[in-house]
């Protein structure tokens, strides 16, 4: 019996819903996507795929140039389809949260430009209110569960050949002049991520994967492709048991768990992580924050049998590019009790720069700079900031060549692990999710009308922050209207946990608002109430 | 004071501080609709062990069983 033509590869096609479609065709009856204790198979999700390709086709056909859908879903069929389809169709694909506010979904969509959207229920309610719709084609929730929309609309029989140096997906992180930034990332720079891990893990179809994080946040993007590639199963977590998924973790019995280090705080504050509850658990992906030592030694005892490995990454290196294994006796970065973030993935560099862009040696600090072929080809529709961001650099050994600068602050040892210290800019990290303050003040003074208003991260903890506290002076307006206009502006992660008013805000002696003096108003209050 | 009235004082002293003035019934839900966040179910968990001696590691927790007043109740 002859191979089936279809299941050969393709040399030069690196297209992510590629492998996808060659397990389809080769062991197709194989678990794809558990979603909601339903179970997709690798015929199954292929095939719904190549209908929602069929219908990009239809609506929108490719004009000369990039083309690229957007996906406003979060956990639903519509999400993993929607994705597999756009790629299959050979689109760049746009994800995006449905928690988000219209006024962002908006800002978004105005950037992103999609010649389609695909939504689930919560998505079209969001579309609906933020009024795009009637401006591209939608394929409308239920689609895929047999509503008439894709009747007499012929699937695309394989996903179209794609370039490296095409556009695979442009994700969305929190922008500082309040505008989010769309974060281009190239075909063949997701093949390096993924290839490197596909090698250092050693992964196959027995494997099961979390799908833990939004599709929205880059995180996804290990989940999804990683598992596809492999030929594995997806589980996706179910919002209900995403604040402790021990249970899931369990019942699925996963062998590949991804997610932010806080997700391990709060399992340990519920005690969950009990000795060797996770046994099947061979490969533990954190990334997105600090991986406080606490946090990766209960895992590993909840963990016995799997490597504790902590990544780094801005969205702009294509979810991470560099790792430290959690080893006996642990590293950490000294004065602040985390895991280091290690060495550079094969082929990518990490480099510390100073204000001038020089480069500087070991056991100097200063911004770290990325550089390699995981590194993003820009913001999407802002040349200027992608000029600024993404500099030329003349490196004293490796020559002429394009950085990122991530605004993380950070050294590197004489052993040549890097320590992340901190930010030089004011941007936080909370649950992972990226946040400007400088955005929330600005979204604040709109809606409070008044010229004084600041954001701060409180409490810290191992340089990431549980929530975000507004202080207002001069306002017309109580807390809880602030907080009510504040909600049409803002992601639910940025939103302010409290809002106080003070009749002045503190200023530094150059006039600007000093962040520091408001935090220690919150230490003092705290330590006030004895908390 | 009732084990439900305490608990709904402390809700009601969470979304307060939220800015939340909202009233709210004893079934509706605070977790999937927004009202509080992860941290402010730490600190009903908290709650719970240091007034009602409610051991967390006995119950299999689940968000659901956080979601409303009654179900939270129904957990002391």
């Amino acid at each position: 019996m002859s191979e089936p033509e279809a299941s050969l590869p393709e040399p030069g096609n690196l297209n992510l819903a590629w492998p996808l479609f060659r397990h389809s065709v080769e062991c197709g009856e194989n678990a794809a996507l558990v979603l909601d204790e339903k179970v997709f198979s690798y015929s199954e999700l292929a095939s719904l795929a190549a209908r929602v390709a069929g219908w990009i086709g239809a609506s929108a056909p490719a004009a000369a140039g990039e083309t690229r859908v957007a996906i406003v879903a979060s956990r639903s069929l519509e999400a993993y389809a929607g994705i597999l389809g756009a790629c299959w169709a050979g689109a760049a694909y746009v994800p995006i949260n449905p928690k988000l506010p219209a006024h962002t979904l908006r800002q978004i969509l105005e950037v992103a430009q999609p010649r389609a959207i695909i939504v689930d229920a919560a998505g079209w309610r969001r579309l609906e209110e933020s009024g795009a719709i009637g401006e591209v084609p939608v394929l409308p929730p239920g689609s895929l569960e047999g509503a008439p929309v894709l009747d007499g609309i012929s699937a695309l029989e394989q996903p179209v050949a794609f370039a490296g140096d095409r556009v695979a997906y442009v994700i969305f992180t929190s922008g500082t002049t309040g505008a989010p930034k769309g974060v281009i990332i190239r075909a063949d720079s997701v093949r390096h991520f993924l290839d490197y891990l596909g090698s250092l893990y050693e992964l196959d179809c027995r494997d099961r994967f979390s799908n833990f994080s939004e599709i929205s946040f880059d995180f996804s993007v290990l989940d999804l492709w990683l598992a596809w590639d492999s030929g594995a199963s997806l589980h996706v977590v179910p919002e209900a048991q995403l604040l402790a998924p021990a249970k899931f973790i369990r019942e699925h019995q996963l062998t590949f768990w991804a997610s932010v280090p806080s997700a391990i705080g709060f399992m340990d504050r519920l005690k969950q992580l009990k000795e060797g509850v996770f046994p099947w658990l061979r490969v533990s992906y954190f990334c997105g924050e600090a991986l406080p030592l606490a946090s990766a030694v209960a895992w590993q005892l909840a963990a016995p049998n799997s490597v504790v490995d902590n990544h780094y990454g801005p969205t702009e290196s294509t979810v991470a590019c560099s790792v430290e294994r959690l080893s006996n006796p642990p590293r950490t970065t000294p004065g602040r009790d985390i895991i280091p973030i290690g060495r550079a993935y094969p082929g990518m560099r990490l480099a510390i720069v100073d204000e001038a862009g020089r480069f500087l040696p070991a056991g100097e600090s200063g911004e770290l700079a990325l550089s390699g072929p995981q590194i993003a080809a820009g913001y999407l529709g802002a040349p200027e900031l992608t000029q600024a961001r993404f500099p030329q650099l003349e490196h004293p050994e490796f020559g002429l060549s394009r950085w990122y600068l991530t605004g993380d602050l950070a050294l590197q040892d004489s052993q040549g692990t890097f320590h992340h210290l901190g930010r030089v800019d004011y941007q936080v990290k909370i649950l992972g999710h990226r946040i400007e303050l400088e955005e929330v003040d600005g979204h604040l003074r709109e809606v409070c009308g008044c010229g004084s208003a600041a954001a701060v991260a409180w409490p810290m903890h191992h340089g990431t922050a549980d929530g975000i506290v507004a202080f207002v002076a001069g306002s017309s307006l109580g807390p809880g209207e602030i907080m009510t206009r504040l909600k049409a502006r803002l992601a639910p992660y940025a939103m302010p946990r409290e809002i106080i008013s003070l009749p002045s805000l503190p200023l530094t002696q150059n006039g600007k608002t000093d962040r520091k003096a408001l935090l220690s108003i919150l230490d003092e209050r705290a330590h006030a109430i004895g908390s | 004071m009732e084990a439900k009235e305490k608990i709904r004082a402390r809700i009601q002293d969470i979304l307060s501080r939220r800015g939340d003035d909202q009233p709210f019934g004893e079934q509706d839900s605070l977790i999937f609709s927004g009202r509080i966040d992860s941290l402010n179910v730490l600190e009903i968990v908290t709650f719970l062990e240091e007034e009602f001696h409610l051991d967390i590691s006995e119950v299999d927790f689940d968000q659901t069983q956080f979601d409303s007043l009654e179900s939270i109740a129904a957990l002391v």
